[in-house]
């Protein structure tokens, strides 16, 4: 009999996130029985994929047990990169009117390459100068907005929203494929492949290691610098890339996209069961943390809650989720 | 002991720079002549006229409270191509990035630099006359620009003290009576029949001004006209942000979808979101499926959008016009001549007292093509 | 002195953690003015009972009495309060503050002037005073703990303990990181408290410590109790059959190896780090167990470590199989198959919230990940599984399962599962820093057999350790060092303990040439 009592006590521990979540689902759907469609689950995954691509670059540098802020610029930059290569020929107020229209796969490529190179300057910064992560990338924070106003700046486009994507850009973020969005396609393979890396991969248990000990990886033969090179830079690629699928999803980008996105994206980790000290983190847990968001974001709006509350319901289910969450690993030490 | 040694000699440290700061800003007394003698190289040496630094250049330090806004961006673009154009009057600029305790350290910085006018662009919609008080202090001209006008009492005060903006009432009353004039002419608009028009708000940032008066005033509009209104889905902050604007909307057609008769949004950009949102949910694909849509500012954006048939109207504020009226009033004080209507000889502005007044202009699909602006137009 | 009478008493005490129960049903008696020890293997649960009269843990079921009165014991305080006190094995004095605001913590006495209460370190200075004083410590109570000693840290915490008036005090391990002679000031202090008429209770892997210090030995064996006896009842050989449940006759293997030729040869080694080990040579035969004495200060581990390339050396060459080679980072130490198992377990060997197969296959996953991926990029879990569970098998790894998080299992066993993810690697020399420390005997002896096992194949042994029984039982040859040199090399006929002590506190010209002579052997 204790035993079964004592099973049922560890399973709403392990499930309290999913718990929470369908809880809210139930108390949102009682309110307002249309929330339990099809559409809505459709709109609740178009919006959170991009933030769950930045929440996985994130998941990286956490497991890594290092720290990344500068997640929501680099994002804002990647989408401004990206939207001035994806404008038609056609549009008038062309970023780049001196370009013809250039094929789809350079806006991407593009934005990839932004993130990578931020990767690169925090990964050098906080590997190899040993500059603190929350310094070095708060720094690298700072540099990509003002390297991103100062390229949105640029004549002739002096400030202006970016706008006229070319329809197969644009299609990147609102497209559907068998009604299922391109987006949310895009984000499950990515989910996939990041899955794949971390579980199935020498590099994925390597950085488990290193975030979870780096003096015990060293000792065990681990090249620390770069794991942490390769984690920034898979983290910063996929910001970048979130950055590109973020301005397809809106059709413009402004130097102010991606504001705070790294604080959502750290919060989602954490509220997903990732430990902010290193060597713990799951793809799904990652995956509920930003739903979970999301699904209220989407939900109190839905039911016509005004923004107000939202912050303070937001702000509570954050607290509550990390301190149940937290009841796991207590008792055990 | 060594730790009360180090704070010891911080304490120094800092009470040594203290002292040297507030030796600058004693300075001021003998230099600014000195400053426009050298630099002017006009009147001469002996001349005994008191108006020789009227002629002559001056400084201006403008603090815009947010770069990354469009319209300031552009404002502010415009306002540094005209004093390179022009040369009287040298511009240099600061951004508070929306945060009050920046702009205070952005003007402050200014006043250190003693700048000849202070062009502030307010945030602290709730200190004005502290701000007014401390413009006096230091003696320099004081322009409040696109924000809430300082008191007659403040006025009264200080003669150097000067307001430009726009009638930012007028951009919620076009949205309105746009939105009024459309429902009267469309019984359909009334989509769920019942008789009220059922409105999303899309708010700015929390406390805002602009924020505050665009919702009210376009609510009050669509009162005047005698329709009755019903809000759907409460105070919608969406940051003055397309992605988040689109994210709210989507959530509220899910549950709202054929209720919804109208979006008033506080700026393009959320407008736009809206848009972006109510084409996935499956409007804007025929006549028959129009949602009237509100924005401010008339970006090149928004302006496409009314090309498009998807925004209704855009409220025109712009930022050529407040660029050119900020400059044309330091220009004139400059010069010693009085600001008035005729004197400022700027389309759409007018002056009452030291207040500087800018018309909102609507734009809409007739309209449209011709409501563009330069920012490289530097002719004041 | 009132001893006889029952102290402290825990009847039937059962406490369970999810998946282990950790005590069944335990009983213990501490007579006042007494030393009672309590033994047992690793995991034993001898630190959960602990915890339960130190009101860390809640028992599940069972009852506390102190002096003949139950009470509840809540929470640490409460524990204090009633007279239970503990020295942990861990000590974390407060480094920023001095000794007597150590002791008073929390307690500090006070003056009042003009209203204000103000510390009165007069007071306290003189209470401090008197408390050595009556225990014969010789502490100035104004010094600053952040240049105190390990031992005379854990005699802050003896002091404050009695401070609080304490009837039974606790002690983990006291022993495990001090040296001879601090033990000998321990033991007196100890023997003072005793006819104070303080019981102590005394945990300790020491068999030696035990039999010499305690009155009475209480010994549990996996969260059960089995049995108290009086301590002149018994000798070593019963207490370790005792703890282990099965007759023991050896502590150490039988060695029946024999060393080949010089397989690993260090040469003038120097420390890039001038206060560290200077101009070191010594070689090392193939199926060679090398043991390094010393003592604390010794430079023993920064040696080993700057071997595998964990720390910069100045100069100085190392040769394996005849060749030189540059070694600048363990990945290149084992890439020429070199390992080492390190002192600190906790923080350079496990990587605590990792699984034990995960901690086991760590190193030969990232040295050989071909063996794992089959050459397909993607990780193979049953080839990994297998080799990890052959190793949990063969060091009879106690764990509930491969899965489970390392930082849950026994030091011991921890211990072990670290020898195991070297041992995947299948190294030719193995380099152990201190492998026994911390460990229950019955883990000890096998992970003597394992290093056994390993010459037996020709591989190379180095262990450095400093318990005199473990050097001389284990090793072919003991290298001892001093303050950074190498004092002496001791041929197994040589060793004695004397000699390793002499050598381990002084090192001259001629004991090196002793050195070199001994190395030609």
């Amino acid at each position: 009999m204790q035993i079964k009592r004592f099973n049922m006590k560890e399973f709403l521990m392990n499930y309290a996130l999913y718990l929470i979540m369908l809880l809210i689902v139930i108390v949102i759907a009682c309110i307002s029985p249309k929330f339990i469609s099809l559409r809505v689950i459709r709109d609740i995954l178009t919006q959170s994929s991009t933030r769950i691509l930045v929440a996985l670059g994130c998941m990286f540098i956490i497991v890594s047990g290092s720290a990344d802020l500068s997640g929501g610029r680099v994002v804002g930059l990647a989408a401004v990169v990206s939207g001035s290569l994806a404008q038609q020929a056609t549009y008038s107020n062309r970023f780049w009117p001196q370009f013809g229209e250039l094929p789809v796969i350079v806006p991407i490529l593009a934005s990839v390459l932004v993130g990578l190179l931020v990767g690169v300057c925090n990964g050098y910064a906080v590997a190899k100068l040993k500059v603190p992560a929350f310094l070095a990338t708060l720094g690298m924070q700072m540099i990509a907005y003002g390297v991103n106003c100062l390229y949105f700046n640029k004549a002739p486009n002096n400030s202006q929203p970016l706008g006229g994507y070319k329809e197969s850009f644009g299609n990147l973020g609102t497209g559907a494929i068998a009604g299922i969005p391109i987006l949310v396609i895009i984000a499950l393979s990515i989910c996939l492949v990041v899955w794949v890396v971390q579980t199935r991969t020498c590099l994925g248990r390597e950085i488990f290691a290193t975030g979870g000990n780096p003096n015990a990886a060293r000792v065990s033969g681990i090249n620390v610098f770069k794991i942490l090179m390769i984690t920034y830079m898979i983290a910063g690629a996929l910001y970048g890339f979130a950055g590109c699928l973020e301005a397809a999803r809106t059709g413009s980008a402004t130097s102010s996209y991606g504001l705070s996105y790294e604080l959502d994206a750290i919060a989602s980790c954490i509220v997903g069961g990732c430990s902010a000290g290193g060597g713990i983190g799951t793809v799904p847990g990652v995956i509920a943390g930003v739903l979970i968001f999301n699904v209220i974001n989407y939900g109190l709006t839905f039911i016509g809650l005004s923004s107000y509350w939202q912050f303070v319901v937001k702000g509570l289910i954050i607290i509550i989720a990390v301190a149940i969450d937290v009841r796991k690993y207590a008792g055990k030490n | 002991m060594k730790k009360k040694a180090l704070a010891l000699l911080l304490v120094v440290c800092m009470a040594a720079l203290t002292a040297c700061s507030s030796g600058k800003a004693e300075e001021p007394a003998a230099a600014p002549s000195e400053e426009a003698a050298g630099e002017t190289e006009a009147p001469a040496e002996g001349s005994e006229e008191p108006a020789a630094p009227a002629a002559g250049e001056a400084v201006a330090g403008v603090v815009w409270y947010n770069f990354a806004d469009t319209f300031i961006s552009n404002a502010r673009q415009t306002l540094l191509n005209i004093g390179n154009a022009d040369g009287t009057i040298t511009i240099t600029d600061a951004d508070s990035t929306n945060d009050v305790g920046t702009q205070t350290s952005n003007m402050n910085n200014f006043f250190t630099q003693e700048v000849d006018y202070l062009v502030l662009n307010n945030i602290n919609t709730g200190a004005i006359s502290e701000i007014c008080d401390q413009i006096l202090e230091e003696g320099c001209y004081g322009i409040f620009a696109n924000t809430d006008t300082p008191t007659d009492d403040d006025f009264a005060k200080n003669d150097k003290l000067y307001s430009v903006s726009s009638v930012a009432t007028q951009s919620g009353t076009i949205m309105g009576e746009a939105l009024a004039e459309y429902w009267t002419a469309h019984p359909e608009a009334d989509r769920n029949g019942n008789g009220k028009l059922d409105y999303v708000m899309l708010l700015g940032i929390q406390g805002h001004y602009d924020t505050t008066v665009r919702s009210q005033y376009s609510v009050q509009a669509l009162e005047d006209a005698g329709i009755e209104v019903n809000n759907i889905g409460g105070e919608i902050i969406a940051d003055y942000s397309r992605a988040t604007a689109q994210e709210k909307v989507a959530a509220l057609l899910a549950n709202y979808s054929d209720d919804i008769d109208a979006v008033i949004a506080c700026n393009d950009d959320m407008a736009l979101g809206a848009i972006e949102a109510l084409k996935a949910g499956g409007f804007f694909a025929g006549d028959d499926s129009y949602i009237p849509v509100c924005g401010v500012d008339a970006t090149v954006n928004g302006c496409q959008a009314i090309k498009d048939g998807t925004m209704l109207v855009t409220a025109m504020n712009n930022p050529v016009t407040l660029a050119k009226a900020i400059y044309k009033v330091m220009y004139l004080t400059n010069q010693g001549e009085e600001v008035t209507t005729e004197t400022v000889n700027l389309d759409g502005v007018f002056v009452e007292g030291h207040r500087v007044w800018i018309d909102y202009s609507p734009v809409n699909s007739e309209n449209v093509d011709e409501a563009t602006y330069d920012i490289n137009d530097t002719a004041f | 002195m009132e001893t006889g009478k029952y102290v402290l008493e825990m009847r039937h005490i059962s406490k369970s953690f999810p998946g282990v129960k950790a005590l069944d049903d335990v009983s213990l008696t501490i007579k006042a003015g007494t030393v009672h020890a309590l033994m047992g293997e690793n995991g034993a649960g001898k630190s959960t009972l602990m915890k339960c009269a130190f009101g860390l843990y809640q028992p599940d079921e069972g009852e506390i009495s102190i002096e003949g009165k139950t009470v509840a014991l809540p929470n640490p305080k409460a524990a204090m309060v009633e007279g239970v006190s503990m020295i942990h094995q861990e000590l974390n004095p407060i480094l920023t503050r001095n000794v007597m605001e150590n002791i008073w913590v929390g307690r500090v006495p006070y003056k009042k002037i003009a209203g204000v209460h103000w510390a009165d370190d007069k007071k306290m200075y003189e209470d401090t005073k008197n408390l050595f004083a009556d225990l014969g410590i010789d502490i100035d109570p104004k010094e600053s703990v952040s240049r105190l000693s390990v031992s005379h840290c854990q005699l802050l915490e003896i002091v404050r303990a009695v401070s609080y008036g304490a009837k039974v005090i606790i002690m983990d391990e006291p022993t495990s990181s001090l040296t001879e002679s601090e033990s000998e000031l321990l033991f007196a202090i100890i023997k003072k408290l005793t006819a104070q008429g303080v019981a102590i209770i005394y945990i300790s892997h020491k068999i030696e410590e035990v039999l010499d210090i305690t009155d009475e030995v209480t010994v549990l064996r996996d969260g059960q109790l089995v049995g108290s006896w009086p301590t002149r009842e018994l000798d070593m050989d019963s207490i370790v059959s005792k703890m282990v449940g099965r007759e023991m006759t050896n502590r150490f293997p039988e060695l029946t190896h024999t060393p080949g030729e010089i397989f690993l040869e260090v040469s003038h080694l120097t420390s890039a780090n001038p206060h560290s080990f200077v101009d070191v040579s010594f070689t090392l035969r193939r199926g060679e167990i090398l043991g390094v004495g010393g003592l604390v200060g010794a430079q023993r581990t920064e040696l080993m470590e700057s071997i595998f390339g964990l720390r910069p050396i100045a100069s100085g060459t190392i040769y394996i199989d005849g060749q030189e080679v540059k070694i600048k980072n363990p990945r290149q130490a084992i890439a020429h198959k070199i390992a080492l198992l390190t002192e600190e377990r906790r923080a350079t060997g496990i990587v605590p919230m990792l699984s034990v197969g995960e901690n086991i296959v760590l190193a030969n996953q990232t040295a050989n990940h071909a063996r794992y991926t089959g050459g397909k990029g993607l990780l193979n879990y049953a080839s990994r599984n297998e080799d990890a569970q052959r190793y949990v098998d063969s060091l009879s790894i106690k764990t509930p399962g491969l899965k489970t998080q390392i930082q849950y299992l026994s030091g011991g066993n921890q211990q072990k599962a670290l020898l195991g993810r070297w041992m995947l690697l299948e190294p030719d020399i193995l380099i152990m820093d201190e492998p026994t420390r911390g460990i229950d005997v019955g883990a000890k002896y096998e992970i003597y057999c394992l290093m056994e096992e390993m010459v037996q194949k020709g591989k190379c042994v180095i262990m450095i350790s400093s318990e005199m029984p473990e050097l001389m039982g284990m090793s072919d040859r003991v290298m001892v060092m001093c303050e950074g040199h190498l004092s002496g090399i001791l041929t197994r006929e040589e060793t004695s303990d004397e000699r390793i002590m002499y050598l381990a506190s002084t090192y001259e010209k001629g004991e090196r040439s002793n050195t070199n002579a001994n190395k030609e052997i």
